[in-house]
Parts: C-alpha cells; sequence; structure tokens
C-alpha cells in the first residue's frame, strides 16, 4: 500500500465463508481484520459470512464511511466470487452507488499475484536449512470439476513459483480429487525432501485430516482436540522421504498484505 | 474525521446503564470501567466468575457454550455463564458486542435512524441459487413453524421479517434485531422443503375400498 492515508475516509469488508461446524473457517479472516484494524489504515473494517454472522446480505449496515472496499477473502475466482457475493450484496458491476454509499468490488485474494509470494515465504519458513534443490514443493488444491477455477488458480501459481528462480528441484501441483493426486506424492517426486502447502483460505477438515490421510502421516481421521498438532511433527519420515506439511497458505499472518494489495489495485484500475 | 454516530448512541446508552443486551448484562462500574456479563450471573459475586479485559476475549467467550459445543449462530441463547468482561470505554464495549451479537448494534443504530429495510421471507428465498434454490418450495405452515422453532426459542434477535409475527422490540436495553431471514434458516427451509417433497412424493396407504 502506497497511500494509505487516501483509504482513512474510506471503510474495507472483507468477506469470507465461514462454517456451521468449523471455528477455525473464519479465524483467519477475523484475525486479518483485527490486524487491518490495528494498523488504522481504514475508518472501519468489517467482516461478513455466508455461513456465519453477520450475513453477506447485511453487510450494508455495518459501515458508517461512504466509500467501501469489498474484498473476498476467497482462493479463487468462481459461484461465491462470481454469483453469491454479487447477489447477496446487491452488486451491480466493479462499483456501485446506492444510499449515498459507494462499493468498490475488489477480486478474491487467492489470484493477486502477491500470493506467490507469499507461497514461495511459507515453504522457505516451512523446511528452515533444507536446501531447495534436494526438495520438491507441492501447492495442493481440492481438485474436481465444481471447482475449477481453484485447479486453474493453483497451476497459475505452480507458473509464477517457476519463475521466481528459487532454485527448488521441483515445483509440483496437486489436488486431492483429481490428477495429479496428492496421495501419489511420492510418484510425483525422487527428490528426498517433499514440502507440501495446502492452497486454502483456512484450515479446517481438509488440511486437518482429508489430505494429512492422503499423504499417509494420519491413518484415520484424527480428533478434533488435536487437529493442529498435524502441523507440528516436520518433518515426517515417510515412504523414504522426509515430508514437511504447512498450514493453508490462508492463515499466514502475510495474507493481510495481499489483501491490502487487492484494494490498491483496484484503486489503481479506477485511476 | 466525523465522530461515529454509532458511537455516539453507545456513549450515550451507556450513561443510562446498566443494560440488557440479548443474554449480557452491561453495567457501569464504581470508580471506571464498564462490565459486561452473563445476565443469569447479575447476583454472583465478582470473584466467583472469571474476569477478561480486551474486548477481542468476547470472541473466545461466545466460541462455545458451556457443554463445548460450538456456537456458529451467536444468537443462539445458550451463551456460557461464568465470566465477566472488564472494558475501558465505549469504543471496547462497541469491539466486544460486534464479537458476541455481530450486527446487532449497527442494526440497531439503523432503526433508531429510521434507516431498517425489513426483507420479507420470500423474498430471501428467492434470490437462492444453487444447493438452496428448493428452499423457496416450503409452505407457508413449514415456514411458520420453522420461524417458531429457529427464532422463537433458538435465536435471542427478533425476526422482524417474519410478517404475521409482530414482534415487541423492547424499549430499554438494547434489542436484538433480525432484518432478513439468515443463512441458518435457509439451510433449514431448505431441509424442511425437501421433506415437505418426499412426504408428497411418498406413495400414499391405501385407504381401503
Ligand atoms: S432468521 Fe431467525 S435464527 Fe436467523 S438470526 Fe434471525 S431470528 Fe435468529
Amino acid at each position: 500500500m502506497n497511500e494509505p492515508a487516501r483509504l482513512a475516509d474510506s471503510a474495507l469488508l472483507l468477506l469470507g465463508h465461514g462454517s456451521t461446524e468449523n471455528p477455525d473457517s473464519s479465524a483467519p479472516t477475523l484475525a486479518h481484520a483485527a490486524e487491518i484494524r490495528r494498523r488504522g489504515l481504514f475508518a472501519e473494517v468489517q467482516c461478513a459470512f455466508w455461513k456465519e454472522e453477520p450475513g453477506f446480505s447485511i453487510s450494508d449496515y455495518l459501515f458508517e464511511s461512504e466509500t467501501i472496499y469489498a474484498v473476498p477473502n476467497f482462493i479463487s475466482e468462481g459461484y461465491f466470487t462470481r454469483e453469491v457475493i454479487p447477489r447477496e450484496l446487491g452488486l451491480e458491476g466493479p462499483t456501485t452507488r446506492r444510499d449515498g454509499k459507494t462499493i468498490h468490488y475488489c477480486d478474491p485474494v487467492g489470484i493477486h499475484r502477491s500470493m506467490t509470494r507469499l507461497l514461495a515465504g511459507r515453504a522457505r519458513e516451512l523446511a528452515p536449512g533444507v536446501a531447495p534443490a534436494d526438495s520438491a514443493l507441492i501447492i495442493v488444491g481440492h481438485g474436481t470439476g465444481l471447482n475449477a477455477k481453484s485447479t486453474e488458480a493453483i497451476r497459475v501459481q505452480v507458473d509464477r513459483l517457476e519463475a521466481l528462480g528459487l532454485g527448488y528441484g521441483q515445483i509440483l501441483d496437486a489436488y486431492m480429487e483429481e490428477a495429479p493426486f496428492i496421495a501419489e506424492w511420492d510418484q510425483l517426486t525422487s527428490l528426498p525432501h517433499v514440502l507440501v502447502v495446502p492452497f486454502f483460505i483456512a484450515d479446517g477438515l481438509h488440511s486437518y485430516q482429508d489430505i494429512p490421510v492422503l499423504l499417509g502421516i494420519e491413518s484415520a481421521p484424527t480428533a478434533a482436540a488435536s487437529q493442529r498438532d498435524v502441523f507440528r511433527h516436520n518433518p515426517v519420515p515417510i515412504r523414504g522421504r522426509s515430508l514437511w506439511y504447512s498450514r493453508s497458505i490462508g492463515t499466514d499472518p502475510s495474507l493481510v498484505d495481499v489483501i491490502l494489495d487487492q484494494v490498491h489495485d483496484f484503486r489503481s484500475h479506477a485511476a | 474525521m466525523t465522530p461515529s454516530p454509532l458511537l455516539q448512541l453507545l456513549t450515550e446508552r451507556l450513561r443510562d446503564a446498566p443494560f440488557h443486551i440479548g443474554q449480557i448484562a452491561v453495567s457501569p462500574l464504581t470508580g471506571e470501567g464498564i462490565e459486561l456479563r452473563h445476565r443469569d450471573d447479575a447476583g454472583l459475586a465478582a470473584d466467583g466468575l472469571e474476569t477478561f479485559d480486551r474486548p477481542d476475549d468476547a470472541r473466545d467467550i461466545a466460541q462455545y457454550d458451556a457443554a463445548g459445543e460450538y456456537r456458529p449462530l451467536k444468537g443462539s441463547p445458550d451463551l456460557k455463564r461464568g465470566w465477566r468482561l472488564v472494558l475501558a470505554g465505549p469504543g471496547e464495549v462497541r469491539t466486544a458486542l460486534d464479537l458476541f451479537y455481530p450486527a446487532a448494534l449497527a442494526l440497531w443504530a439503523a432503526c433508531s435512524g429510521n434507516r431498517m429495510r425489513v426483507v420479507p421471507l420470500a423474498r430471501t428465498l428467492e434470490r437462492q441459487t444453487g444447493m438452496y434454490r428448493f428452499a423457496r418450495n416450503i409452505s407457508p405452515e413449514g415456514a411458520a413453524d420453522l420461524m417458531r422453532r429457529r427464532c422463537l426459542t433458538g435465536c435471542s434477535r427478533h425476526p422482524l421479517w417474519a410478517e404475521s409475527q409482530n414482534p415487541a422490540v423492547p424499549s430499554h436495553g438494547i434489542p436484538l434485531l433480525c432484518p432478513e431471514a439468515c443463512s441458518f434458516f435457509v439451510a433449514e427451509a431448505r431441509v424442511v422443503a425437501k421433506a415437505e417433497f418426499d412426504a408428497k412424493a411418498a406413495p400414499q396407504p391405501a385407504t381401503g375400498n
């Protein structure tokens, strides 16, 4: 963000999915909002959720500022960013003016270019002291036609990570439900160190249970109380390699900068 | 920057404290500070309660009920007891109440300023897409029954959108207002609509000759 002063009279609305089952689903969105509030860049910072409160459709009431930047804290374009959010917020396009308010609808965080920097940083922190040349970095997503855009988003990230020339022996994408399958990670690479970063906005069933089971580091779904433990055993010696498993990328505190970058980009495009 | 009208409204309200909002009692402390606690803990000595002092602690207090179950619907009338939250001023009270009852203060301010737009249930259900599209098929009786079960007994908010209902918005305290059926209601309306559909589609037992 280069010009925070000009934002000081505006509001930020972070839009998340949330969950009726898993409190960790909305936790990163709320934490990022709290950090942005702490930095004092905007007059107001609020969150709204599809599956928690406050709901998307009442988010208008949350603000006293006239200008609102709405940023979907979603990993890719898709049903929620293209259909649900615009409908529930009553948006008419990138900018909507009504009742004396202006709502600017930014792109979802997951498709911003700076996500690549975040992934690179996460990979570096995950396995400090391990030579990148001996390591394969795998970015893992859900896969399947239901979410074609998220698969595309991951492929784009892998290409951009390659272009950064980080020195990794291999950088790959893999999926839970489509080829290349994350369950076959040991066949996708022969390198001794394998770094796995889930490309999700929050930790939940996929990162706590499904992916660890597919990787072979958990044999059965883990109990709720030990969900966070799954990230604490790095590296796991398995199938003759060292496996390093990360929390979902969206839980990284630096995601705050990606959110601010999306607002910044919206403003530069509009200018 | 202009002072926040909501904060002004809350500051005025706090001058008349103590008052209730949902299951919470808000009272000024002798000396300085404002205390929030469960209204059912009103008569208890402070040292019998666990004391918190950061507005963000409200999220942890409100996250699980007494049995340790997650509370995704914060209006659910099962806020746990046994705590007190001591805050410095209106700004902190606002942050805490936004976590206990999301959007409640904003909706109260909108209602006080005649800016509330109540959305009828039919409109909310008609705009649903994807798996929730089917919710629009719920019968009026099914919807009324769900509203009684979900909103009147299962939630501390007042469902202003329920047309047949004329909720008495309390004049004291800060009311919890609901201008539009929430996503919990819509999800349950879908389940009821499906059950109604299945009941109709099931072969009727023979009625004899
Ligand atoms: S629709 Fe019913 S359950 Fe949902 S917030 Fe409103 S009153 Fe509560």
